[in-house]
């Protein structure tokens, strides 16, 4: 699933076992060496559907990973799929940061959050996420 | 405030009501609210489930054309009653006058809620400057102590009662807002852990941490806990940010509240920091609306030498998603 650039953001093996299957992750392609994340935030390409997951905190710490991964992610084609139900906190700013690459897609394009946590549905309810093509595919 | 005599009215018009009695009360709120309906102005009604039901009664079917919002829930916390009430109703809106009737103070309010009562309605006055709007705040004189009849002079421009409409000669906004500033001493034992420079590493996952460690242990659960240990989070990424780097949180219960005070060293200077919705295309910090969002109280103390952040949960309070939803929507009209 060569998706360039999710790829080079894919940083840390899954750590607990289940889940959606993901693609391969030894043989990255070429172009910039694999960074290494921040503690406490891994991020995961996924397949299918294509996306990633994503697994740890994210906030101050880890934004920039995050923010680099979604606009990865939203550069892809087609839909952009985050698989979240490892997603143990996001903080305001990271939930906004699902909005700003959601404003930068294409028309008919949307994202589709799997399994987000109940405190990233509160805020992108409060901050008015409405009219993105933002989608909350499995509460 | 300095208006130069060449100025143009301020169009936004914020005048208090006083009533002693359910008739007052209608006297002076239903042909307000007939009022703004015959000029075709969008009309909202945000005032405690009693008084409510007295106002949709009397408006028969004409309530059907009015927004009318439970102000005991939705504005719980009075620091949340300009973004999610006031201007949640206005700004979908744009270009149009509006009329609200708001009633953020009754009887029953706590001595900590009180302040912010008063604060928040002096910044009403800020919020809406230059709008073309008009807010109508009741107050009920036999219920509520005199101070607060003292302090509603104060903030807001124009008074009504039975003999009629005029100037508060008593108004004073920037008094208000400084006397509302004062100090939050915290009790002496509650429980502390400063973060950020020259403490632990990842301070914030720490602070989370201890957040909701000691609102577990004072009996808070579920969303709410969530909530909570969300705000703590974004206070403490504001000390990093904005507060020299560094900062102190405490925690404590107090009748029946979670207490959660976070303080550094910054300083707030935008009086409307935390109650402005902003529409989601725009960058920028959200983290203290929506910390107003989803908090039952919010306190602020700051100056040049800090700035203390409190925030109250109630123990046994309900999600206040369901009453402040539209917050940001609005914003993105």
């Amino acid at each position: 699933m060569p998706i360039p650039g999710v790829v080079r953001l894919t940083i840390q093996p899954r750590a607990d076992s289940g889940g959606p299957p993901r693609a391969p992750l030894s043989a990255p392609p070429s172009g910039p060496a694999p960074r290494s994340a921040p503690p406490g935030l891994a991020v995961n390409l996924v397949d299918p559907p294509a996306g990633i997951e994503v697994v740890g905190e994210i906030d101050r710490t880890t934004r920039d990973t995050w923010s680099e991964a979604l606009t990865a992610a939203a550069a892809g084609a087609g839909d952009v799929h985050l698989h979240l139900a490892g997603l143990r906190f996001i903080d305001v700013r990271g939930a906004w940061l699902i909005t700003d690459a959601a404003g930068t897609l294409p028309p008919g394009k949307r994202i589709f959050l799997h399994h987000p946590p109940r405190i990233l549905r509160t805020v992108l309810t409060l901050i008015g996420s409405d009219p993105l093509p933002v989608v909350v595919e499995s509460p | 405030m300095n208006v130069a005599p060449s100025a143009p009215a301020d169009p936004f018009d914020h005048p208090a009501l006083f009533y002693r009695d359910a008739a007052e009360y209608l006297a002076g709120t239903v042909p307000f609210v007939r009022d703004g309906l015959a000029a075709g102005e969008p009309v909202a009604v945000a005032v405690p489930e009693g008084n409510l039901g007295l106002i949709r009664d009397a408006l028969g079917d004409a309530a059907r054309e009015v927004r009318m919002i439970d102000m005991s829930r939705a504005g719980r916390n009075p620091g949340r009653i300009i973004p999610a009430v006031l201007r949640a109703f206005a700004d979908l809106h744009p270009g149009r006058r509006v009329r609200i009737v708001g009633e953020p103070i009754w009887p029953g309010r706590s001595a900590a809620e009180y302040v912010a009562c008063v604060q928040h309605e002096a910044l009403i006055n800020l919020a809406f400057a230059g709008r073309d709007a008009v807010i109508l705040c009741p107050y009920d004189v036999g219920g509520l102590p005199d101070e607060a009849i003292e302090d509603a002079r104060m903030t807001h421009p124009v008074l009504v009662d039975g003999a009629g409409r005029r100037r508060s000669a008593d108004y004073a906004l920037e008094r208000v807002l400084s006397a509302c500033n004062r100090p939050l001493p915290h009790p002496a034992d509650a429980a502390e852990l400063s973060y950020g420079a020259g403490f632990c590493d990842d301070p914030l996952g720490r602070v989370r941490a201890f957040a909701a460690a000691h609102a577990a242990r004072f009996g808070l659960s579920g969303d709410r806990l969530e909530d909570l240990r969300l705000i703590a989070s974004e206070l403490a990424a504001n000390s990093l940010d904005h507060g020299g780097g560094s900062g102190t949180v405490r925690m404590w219960r107090e009748d029946g509240r979670a207490v959660l005070d976070v303080s550094d060293a910054g300083h707030i200077t935008d009086p409307l920091a935390g109650r402005r919705p902003t529409p989601v295309y725009q960058p920028g910090s959200r983290g203290l609306l929506v910390t107003q969002l989803l908090s039952d109280l919010v306190r602020v103390h700051t100056g040049r030498d800090g700035t203390t952040i409190r925030v109250y949960f109630d123990l046994d309070g309900a999600d206040p998603l369901p009453y402040v939803r539209g917050a940001g929507d609005a914003a993105n009209v």
